[in-house]
């Protein structure tokens, strides 16, 4: 009768605990960000405070070495692609490929696309000053510009302050690259950030202006 | 004329006598060796105990090492751990991602230390005779404890006494050194929050995220320049050490310099050469 007791006491602690592990275990997204300009500690764990302020978040974790940041979050809050992007974009940094998978089985996915030079596009050089001061601004400058219609390579050195362009004269101008590159934040030879995006650059990004 | 004829001479000899004179430089720091850190990301170190203690944000750790570089232990499990100091038996490790300060011992944590007031990403704290000072990294400002009384100096700007991303203090004589990060600069406050001393932009320095004080030098980890700056007690500018990747914080062991480098994962060792 005591062992009946014992085995029956048992069973209903296993039940019980299966149960907490179930409710534990509910259904979760993964997501993945590839980001950018990771370079500063100071910098990186500020943005995985920014993903904290997801209710709900959890393993997060940042790979410096990647620019991987992972985490999972709740399915039933049905977190949205595009509100982590903005996310990450909000923090000062850039994100080049985003994607999750959902617990249903399905996935999102957003990146950069890949750009194909036509063969029969001539390819125009050009370079001109652009202004920043760390990896961040580096990886805002060139996704910035590599999504232009008609550029093809976009290279900037922090040092030189250099922004290295292929692109085709026939479908922009390097006067609207620089531009489009002042739109986000960032002084070049003949274009003027606005202020109020300039202020808004992370705080590592805050170069001295001279336009 | 011949007020010009003495001029024209008085000019010549100072000229003959500068060329004259040899330019001395101030003793300089000499690289020796250099402790290799494996798969450790160095960003605060403190001495205590004859232990090298190193904070490893990436990894939520602090690693106990020999002088030599040998790895003694590790305590895991902090919330990206900053720049860390050592006072009273106790390691102060400030938890970037938990807003909180930790004490430690080598036989793991002590307690919490109670901060008055809320936090937002510390970044560096010291202590020191009933004095305490935190870098509050996003509320830009210094947090300061003494006798108990607390106070915030600063608030987000690049005017004296105002911060922009503070990264690190140090309590030293009387006076509170703070590397202020963003503003690529180092502000010596007196004990009401006046700035007595900035300097270090006029170096260019970009991203000030690390200091250290001792006897004559003030030692400035430069992070995006991959450099150390040295400067005196008075900000004068006395050698610029290169060839450390993204420098986080030093510390002066026994006459010898300890510099880590987040990147390289190695803490470089130098001793003071002659002038």
């Amino acid at each position: 009768m005591k062992y009946s007791i014992l085995i029956i006491a048992l069973i209903i602690g296993f039940m019980t605990a299966g149960s907490q592990d179930l409710a534990a275990q509910k259904p979760m997204d993964e997501f993945s960000v590839m980001v950018d300009g990771l370079g500063c500690p100071f910098c990186a764990y500020g943005l995985e405070k920014k993903f904290r302020e997801f209710k709900g978040i959890k393993g997060i974790r940042i790979d410096m070495e990647t620019g991987f940041v992972t985490f999972n979050f709740p399915a039933e809050k049905q977190l949205g692609l595009k509100e982590v992007i903005a996310q990450v974009e909000e923090s000062g940094y850039t994100p080049m490929e985003s994607k999750v998978e959902r617990a249903d089985g399905t996935s999102e996915f957003e990146g950069v696309p890949e750009v194909i030079i036509p063969e029969d596009v001539v390819v125009s050089d050009a370079s001109f000053t652009v202004s920043g001061k760390c990896a961040m601004c580096r990886a805002r400058i060139e996704k910035a510009t590599k999504v232009l219609p008609g550029v093809f390579e976009a290279s900037w050195d922090q040092e030189s302050q250099k922004l290295a362009l292929k692109y085709d004269k026939k479908q922009i101008s390097s006067d609207e690259v620089q531009m489009a590159i002042a739109r986000i934040g960032h002084d070049t030879e003949l274009q003027r950030a606005p202020d109020k995006v300039y202020k808004k650059l992370h705080g590592c990004c805050k170069y001295d202006r001279v336009l | 004329m011949r007020y010009l004829e003495t001029f024209s001479v008085l000019a010549l000899l100072i000229m003959w006598s500068s060329c004259g004179e040899k330019e001395t430089l101030p003793p300089q720091w000499e690289r020796t060796h250099t402790l290799q850190l494996g798969d450790f990301r160095p960003i605060g170190v403190a001495y205590m105990d004859s232990i090298l203690w190193i904070s490893d944000g990436d990894n939520n750790r602090l690693g106990m090492f020999s002088l030599e570089g040998e790895l003694l232990d590790l305590q895991d499990g902090f919330d990206r751990p900053m720049h860390i100091a050592a006072y009273d038996g106790q390691i102060f490790v400030p938890e970037y991602g938990s807003d909180s300060i930790r004490m430690v011992e080598a036989a793991g944590v002590s307690g919490s230390y109670a901060v008055a007031d809320s936090l937002d990403a510390p970044a560096g704290v010291d202590a020191g005779s009933g004095a305490l000072a935190i870098a509050d990294f996003y509320n830009h400002r210094i947090v300061y404890q003494h006798d108990g009384e607390w106070q915030s100096f600063g608030r987000e700007g690049n005017a004296p006494g105002e911060f922009y991303y503070p990264t690190d203090v140090q309590l030293e004589d009387g006076m509170i050194y703070v590397a202020d990060a963003y503003n690529n600069r180092v502000q010596v406050l007196d004990h009401e929050g006046n700035a007595v001393l900035i300097f270090g932009k006029e170096h260019n320095m970009n991203g000030a995220t690390g200091i250290y004080v001792d006897g004559d030098y003030i030692f400035v980890t430069d992070f995006e320049n991959d450099r150390l700056m040295v400067f005196d007690r008075d900000g004068l500018l006395q050698q610029i050490i290169e060839e450390v990747a993204k420098p986080t914080d030093a510390i002066v062991i026994d006459e010898k310099l300890f510099v880590a480098s987040y990147a390289d994962r190695k803490v470089d060792v130098f001793v003071l050469g002659k002038s």
